[in-house]
């Protein structure tokens, strides 16, 4: 791996308004190139990056959370990064975790996922019943894959050349975390925690809650399961 | 089985052959799509032409009537024809995405470009 290698922040955004230039502002102080995917918002979304002047990928059809990250991928393989971190446009994910995260793929992981279980630190770790959810994908995972990722549905994460190219060939499209990791092992890519501190969301809504979580759990076990078990090219 | 119902029956299915080939020849069917939906045309007047032949062959299956035979062959041929329209979504989702996600990058290329310029 190189020692100085170009990493690009993937940020994508749904609706997104209202956290966007704060989101931006604080990827740019921290020092990196970034990239907005802004997933056919419905908001203003598109509008303030480009009166900001903010680097905007923009999707003219909503992709849903994997197309347009995988867009982000499509992105940096096209310009020639050599490591891409996906931090979430809602502002959950801290930018002074990004180094963290890409000293683990310079140190040889393919896919660096942010946690927060691994550290005993304070900071937003979700509703009760998330846990609930995120220990099941995490014994899902595990059963499959064999090995323990304690944050599986985590949307902080540094991808390194062979993920990238992982992704951009193949991401799901909706819910995409859990799986992609369990796509990830199964190609034989190495993928390791990193712990990080997230906050509560500053604005926007969750993509997931109510009914539409049972739906969630069952999609995305399935998929871990799919993946696991079908054999790849 | 009256004549009127096999009749009645033959005409419709006719008909709906009729439709499907000039929905291809006007280009708002996809040949592709249209077999399935060909080959239910044709099996069904078939088996109402040569009524005898679904008969034996469901007698040979060990249906207790012809009926049921039909409907399991009917419903058979219905989800073959859904699942392949499921198939046929997903290939549309999927071209879709990346298409969306083409066009995207070759606009931003473009605006690179002026930009530059």
């Amino acid at each position: 791996m190189l020692m100085n290698p170009r990493v690009l922040v993937i940020i994508p955004a749904f609706n997104e308004a209202s956290n966007i230039e704060s989101t931006v502002r604080a990827v740019v102080d921290a020092g990196y190139d970034y990239i907005v995917i802004n997933d056919g918002s419905k908001d203003s979304t598109l509008d303030i990056c480009r009166l900001n002047g903010i680097n905007v990928l923009d999707l003219s059809q909503n992709l849903g959370i994997g197309g347009a990250v995988q867009a982000g991928h499509k992105y940096a393989r096209h310009y020639g990064y050599d490591i891409d971190v996906q931090v979430d446009g809602d502002g959950q994910h801290d930018p002074k975790f990004i180094p963290l995260l890409v000293d683990e793929i310079v140190n040889g992981a393919d896919l660096a996922i942010g946690s927060r279980f691994l550290s005993s630190t304070d900071g937003f770790k979700s509703t009760y019943l998330r846990r609930v959810g995120i220990k099941w994908l995490s014994f899902w995972l595990q059963l499959f894959t064999g090995r323990s990722i304690k944050d599986p549905t985590s949307g902080f994460r540094a991808s390194g050349c062979r993920a990238i190219k992982l992704f951009c060939e193949n991401y799901p499209d909706d819910y995409p975390e859990p799986e992609s990791i369990a796509t990830s092992l199964k190609a034989g890519l190495t993928v390791s925690e990193v712990p990080v501190r997230m906050r509560e969301r500053q604005g926007g809504v969750s993509s997931i809650g109510g009914f539409s979580s049972v739906y969630y759990m069952i999609k995305v076990s399935l998929a871990i399961s799919i993946a696991c078990l079908t054999k790849r090219s | 089985m009256s004549f009127a119902i096999r009749f009645g029956s033959a005409l419709v299915f006719l008909f709906l052959l009729l439709y499907v080939c000039s929905l291809v020849s006007k280009g708002r069917l996809l040949l592709k799509y249209s077999l399935l939906w060909i080959f239910l045309c044709c099996l069904a007047l078939l088996s109402l032409l040569v009524p005898d032949l679904v008969y034996c062959i469901s007698n040979w299956l060990g249906f207790i009537t012809a009926s049921n035979f039909v409907l399991v062959i009917a419903i058979v041929l219905l989800l073959l024809i859904s699942l392949s329209l499921s198939i046929a979504i997903s290939r549309l989702v999927l071209a879709i995405k990346n298409l969306t996600q083409r066009i995207a990058l070759l606009e931003k290329d473009l605006e690179n470009h002026k930009r530059i310029r």
